[in-house]
């Protein structure tokens, strides 16, 4: 094995019941790369990832770390060796300081009792290195969600990491601390550790990493040098097929119409949002931006009805009108409209459920007869809805907990295509989804705007908000700084509202 | 389209292999393998149990646990729990017998009086766990003394007897071969597997069971269905006690104590899970049948009872841990 070599990966095979995960994979991280890996959903990262990190077995082949041959049984066994995962779910108490966290585990003791100052000394040291300057009591849950993951990466080098595996890790992070972030990632660099990146962004993709695998249906594609490949490259290999520049995902023949079918106005909602006034026309594509905390979720679910806002009107078509709950009756059903909720799994999906359900809950209404489900009917309206979506499943009999992200996302969508709603509500419609299935999910925007179906959507990727929306607010602190027109579409000055005070 | 395929040589869906793989994996096989093998173990041990009047006689012990088992079977599935069917048998119980007995009131309509008054039980049971956002298990938990005691009140601590005749048939007579009991379980057994199976609100009910917030986002109304499905559940234990006081041809506020722990241990049996969202209507009726033919065989072998209680727990445990490790 090649002494420059941290991991490498010789014919890694992997089966599931019913599917080959990995086929015969090898390729090689060195020590000190950032190292990204992509593909579509369901080409096999997880499965890799999982396999070094001691979560699964590999059915074949043979993994090398630094130079050993080890069996890693378990995650403890991958973390012993050097294996760090920094994951969503973080392994941080949020509940105890940073220095805490640190030592959690391998704590400083003076006679036997806890020496917290030493603790402190050291954990404020260890970010000072990363010219990162902090108060080593803070409470962590207190801090930023990038400074979390910071925190969760330095504790992780007090053990003598090695390589640390980051799957999606810039999901919840705004633009100003995905930049923190790299910075850290580059000095940890220098240390000579390893960071296998795993991401759908391009964009950091192309920022960040040194070397980029491309997995495609469970097989090995190849390596390349970031600074040797174009973005439309890359995705070519990934999936085989040629992808439009993200610009033509408009559709400039939609034309929305002008008439105005929904005003906001004036929504006030506890502190997190302070007078938000705006109105949506007919087929329009709305799109929300702004860093995480801007109030883009809250004024979504108070628009559907799920949150009751303490002040303001929402009026629909001009005529009906729906103030705050408080003591008064509802004017319109709240569920007039659809919404596409950012955490799939906690609030959008019945995971244990079927395709065929998980689709067709939102409708039956439509396809019962004195509520007796007909399910020639039903299973018509899911035959079309994944026909029209391209969802990649085994049978709609399939369970959608082991769908992809970006198949589980498409099953949400279909949920409100057959429902006959005016108004799509989506948060983060296309987080974590690879850029094929973004494509579909563009696509699917702009068919329903067609159908004169107004959407309003939020998304912290600036470019994607730019790309697809007929106007674009921007939320900063629970208000809407600027409203702008797709002719008047500036990226600069867009970013320049959504991070400047 | 499609998810990616293995190559045929490796096809399980052609193979013998793939066959009894597939057969193994039927969710519920296990329950209905330790029923056989109950069934057989005790064939085997005494010449009394394999004969078709102690099936009936099985059947009819069975009966009351088995209609309360599938109106508690909609409420676990939707993420509840309700723990005061036992109370609610015993108050519809004594409300018959009071009413036949001292205000003279005719015999079918008391019954329905006491029926509606479990359906009244379950319908205050929904609200507090809807509206007032207490978890079910703490509302049932508070109801199930509350209505335990509202029986007591009724009957000031007596025991009702001395009904007319009539008030017996119920619980005892038979149609045909079949007794009244059993043909009400299966009745509702059979509309209810309709109910669950292929009307919207029992889609709605596994929705909610699975995924609540989901449910709620996705247009199902919940507080709604919450409730009706505590209704249910008092209504089944309504028509529990119904039965009951007339087998008994006594209303007493003591019984029916516990009977919430084996309609519950059929309905673990059955495969609900207690979480919500996952469980077959069939298994809790074989979850019901493993029960009543494991008291009936102990009983025919002559097991003391307290023994009984031990092995009844030990049973569940087995079977519950034996189906979870197959799944593993």
């Amino acid at each position: 094995m090649n002494k420059e070599n941290l991991i490498e990966f010789r014919n890694i095979t992997k089966r599931f019941p019913g599917v080959v995960a990995l086929k015969d994979v090898s390729f090689e991280i060195k020590k000190g790369e950032v190292h990204a890996l992509v593909g579509e959903n369901g080409a096999g990262k997880s499965t890799l990832i999982k396999i070094l990190s001691g979560v699964e077995q590999k059915d074949e082949g043979r993994v090398f770390v630094d130079g050993e041959e080890p069996y890693i049984k378990n995650p403890k066994d991958a973390f012993n060796l050097g294996v760090s995962c920094i994951y969503q779910e973080l392994p941080l108490a949020p509940s105890l300081s940073i220095a805490d966290n640190i030592f959690l585990g391998q704590e400083i003791k003076k006679y036997g009792f806890l020496n917290k100052a030493q603790q402190n000394r050291v954990a404020a040291e260890s970010f000072k290195e990363f010219d990162l300057d902090i108060n080593p009591k803070t409470v962590v849950e207190k801090l930023s969600v990038s400074m979390q993951q910071i925190t969760a990466i330095i504790k992780s080098m007090m053990k003598e990491a090695k390589v640390f595996i980051m799957d999606e890790p810039t999901g919840t992070l705004g633009e100003h601390e995905v930049e923190r972030l790299f910075d850290f990632i580059a000095k940890i660099k220098k240390k000579n550790i390893s960071v296998l990146y795993i991401s759908h962004r391009m964009d950091e993709i192309f920022g960040i990493a040194d070397r980029v695998t491309v997995l495609k249906d469970g097989q090995f594609m190849g390596t390349r040098e970031v600074s040797r490949i174009t973005k439309s490259e890359l995705i070519t290999m990934m999936s085989g097929k040629n992808i439009h520049d993200a610009s033509l995902v408009y559709d400039p023949d939609r034309d929305a119409s002008m008439e105005t079918m929904l005003e906001i106005s004036n929504l006030c909602y506890k502190d997190l949002l302070k007078g938000i006034s705006f109105s949506v026309r007919k087929g329009e594509i709305f799109g929300l931006t702004g860093l995480v905390g801007a109030g883009k979720t809250e004024l979504l679910k108070c628009v559907f009805g799920l949150y009751d806002f303490d002040e303001g009107e929402i009026i629909l078509h001009g005529k009906e009108r729906r103030g705050s709950r408080r003591g008064k009756k509802t004017a319109f059903d709240s569920f007039v409209f659809g919404f596409v909720p950012e955490d799939r799994k906690r609030e959008g999906l019945f995971l244990n459920l079927n395709i065929s359900q998980n689709i067709s809950i939102s409708s039956l209404k439509f396809l019962s007869r004195f509520s007796y489900i007909i399910r020639r009917k039903e299973v018509g309206l899911v035959e079309k809805s994944v026909n029209a979506l391209d969802i990649k499943m085994s049978s709609l009999g399939q369970q959608v907990q082991f769908l992809s992200g970006g198949n589980q996302q498409k099953v949400i969508l279909s949920r409100w295509l057959s429902s006959k709603k005016i108004l799509l509500l989506m948060d983060e419609p296309t987080r974590g989804i690879d850029v094929l299935a973004k494509t579909e999910i563009y696509k699917l925007m702009n068919k329903l705007s067609r159908e004169g179906i107004s959407i309003i959507f939020s998304s912290s990727d600036v470019s994607e908000v730019l790309s697809i929306s007929d106007r674009v607010a921007v939320m900063r602190n629970g208000e809407i700084i600027d409203i702008f027109e797709r002719k008047d579409f500036d990226k600069e000055k867009v970013l320049h509202d959504v991070l400047i005070d | 389209m499609g998810g990616q395929q293995t190559d045929s040589s490796q096809d399980e869906r052609f193979s013998f292999r793939g066959s009894v793989k597939r057969v193994l994996l039927i969710e519920s096989i296990g329950i209905y393998v330790f029923l056989v093998a109950l069934i057989a173990l005790f064939a085997l041990m005494t010449s009394a149990f394999l004969t078709f009047d102690n099936f009936i006689v099985i059947l009819r012990q069975v009966s009351i646990i088995g209609i309360c088992a599938f109106g508690e079977t909609f409420v676990v599935v939707a993420g509840g729990i309700d723990l005061s069917i036992g109370s609610i048998v015993a108050l519809s119980g004594v409300i018959a017998a009071s009413l036949t007995k001292f205000l003279h009131v005719p015999i079918p309509l008391a019954f329905i009086s006491g029926i509606a008054a479990g359906s009244l039980c379950g319908f205050l049971n929904g609200t507090l766990s809807t509206r007032a956002k207490i978890p079910p298990i703490i509302v049932t938990l508070g109801t199930l003394t509350i209505i335990r005691g509202l029986a007591f009140i009724i009957v000031g601590g007596h025991t009702v007897f001395g009904m007319p005749v009539n008030y017996r048939v119920l619980g005892r007579n038979y149609i045909g071969f079949i007794p009244i009991p059993v043909l009400i379980m299966i009745i509702i057994f059979t509309v209810f597997f309709v109910i669950l199976n292929k009307l919207s609100f029992g889609r709605y009910v596994y929705a909610i069971g699975s995924n609540e917030e989901a449910a709620v986002i996705s247009g199902v109304n919940v507080n709604r269905i919450k409730t009706v499905v505590f209704v249910l559940s008092g209504l089944m234990a309504g028509i529990g006690g119904a039965i009951l006081t007339s087998r008994l041809d006594s209303g007493q506020a003591a019984t029916a104590q516990g009977l919430e722990l084996d309609v519950l241990t059929a309905v673990v049996l059955g495969g609900v899970s207690i979480a919500g969202g996952k469980g077959r209507l069939e298994t809790v009726f074989v979850g019901v049948l493993i029960i009543g033919i494991l008291a009936n065989g102990m009983i025919l072998l002559n097991i003391q009872h307290f023994y009984q209680l031990v092995i009844k727990g030990v049973v569940l445990l087995l079977a519950v841990g034996l189906d979870t490790m197959r799944k593993r």
